[in-house]
């Protein structure tokens, strides 16, 4: 039992759990950004399919590591597709805050306000994770899986460790993002980090490309 | 009566008895219902986070110190989250709860690995493995 807190396990856990948490992080954000204007029973749903989706497209994707890493300008495409998430996010975000103060000023009695605006649903909220984790599964596989590419013990317990907290990360996040909307505000941010950070790395691996291009012709 | 921005009832309201207002206290902050537990939790995460980063930056290679501070976010995050799941104290919806805890600890253990990079800091960990 005493060996299982050995300097080396705990070095190989950490290690783990640190690339687990690249792995699932920015998903767990995205999802539990998407999740946060649900009623409970609905973020439930949206949570599951989130993970569902993250966790069958980071197999797929997997399995055609050395197909997609031939496809020049998949990580910026990847990028771009974040960033008009984000994009979507910050609107619906700011949407919700004009209905709040709205709602206030409603209460406080100027019947002149427009009505309030309409519900996130499900469906908009599912479309919104499945786009996200297309890119992030993308990213995720062609870098970290990259980076660990000479530990795939570390890989495939990473899965499965993966699929765990991201679900239990994205939970977390969407109630704490329910109760203190402006975190969500902080979120954003981070995803909008991941996606300009993909669309850097994209451009570098575009740009000889269109150089030869623009110099050939 | 007298709401706060969140929705809460002040501590103190005026009663207008025959033309003449008098100061009334609603609830008292010694009221058994405040609890002020996960603000306390919160300041200690807050405060040994601070000095972990502190002494890591100070002891560790640099490549290391965000992945260790990610890693004892979220220990910290699973921490807190037991304690939340064993507490019977129900917690009101418009103040702190440790469930925000452990959502915030959350969050700051994803950013700090995400900002790290896993490539220069898997071979320093190896390194200091094989030691």
């Amino acid at each position: 039992m005493l060996e299982l807190f050995t300097a080396q396990a705990l070095t190989a856990l950490a290690q783990v759990i640190m690339i687990d948490l690249v792995l699932a992080g920015d998903n767990a954000i995205v999802i539990g950004l998407a999740a946060a204007g649900l009623p409970k029973d609905q973020r439930r749903k949206a949570i599951l399919i989130g993970i569902g989706a993250a966790t069958v497209l980071r197999i797929v994707f997997a399995a055609a590591t050395t197909q997609l890493l031939q496809i020049v300008g998949l990580l910026l495409a990847g990028g771009i597709l974040l960033l008009w998430v984000c994009w979507k996010m910050w609107r619906e975000l700011r949407d919700q805050q004009h209905a709040a103060e709205e709602a206030a000023n409603r209460a406080l009695g100027a019947d002149d306000a427009p009505e309030e605006a309409p519900r996130k649903t499900l469906a908009q909220a599912t479309w919104q994770i499945i786009v996200a984790d297309v890119s992030m599964s993308l990213d995720n596989v062609l870098a970290v899986a990259g980076a660990a590419r000479d530990h795939p013990y570390i890989l495939m317990f990473g899965l499965v460790l993966s699929i765990a907290l991201m679900g239990i990360a994205a939970s977390f996040i969407a109630q704490l993002l329910q109760k203190h909307r402006w975190i969500a505000y902080v979120g954003l941010v981070i995803i909008l980090y991941v996606a300009g950070e993909m669309i850097y790395r994209g451009t570098k691996e575009v740009w000889p490309a269109v150089a030869a291009m623009s110099g050939g012709g | 009566m007298a709401f706060n921005r969140s929705g809460v009832r002040d501590r103190c309201a005026l009663l207008a008895t025959d033309g003449k207002t008098v100061p009334i206290e609603l609830t008292s902050s010694k009221s058994p219902t405040r609890w002020d537990g996960p603000k306390f939790t919160l300041a200690i995460a807050l405060i040994l986070g601070i000095l972990l980063f502190g002494s890591s930056m100070w002891f560790l290679p640099h490549p290391i110190v965000l992945p260790v501070l990610s890693v004892a976010a979220i220990c910290g995050a699973i921490i807190v989250a037991l304690i939340a799941w064993l507490s019977t104290r129900r917690e009101t919806a418009v103040d702190l709860s440790y469930w925000d805890v452990v959502g915030a600890m959350t969050m700051i253990g994803i950013c700090a690995a995400l900002l790290s990079d896993p490539e220069q800091a898997i071979p320093l960990l190896e390194q200091r493995q094989n030691k």
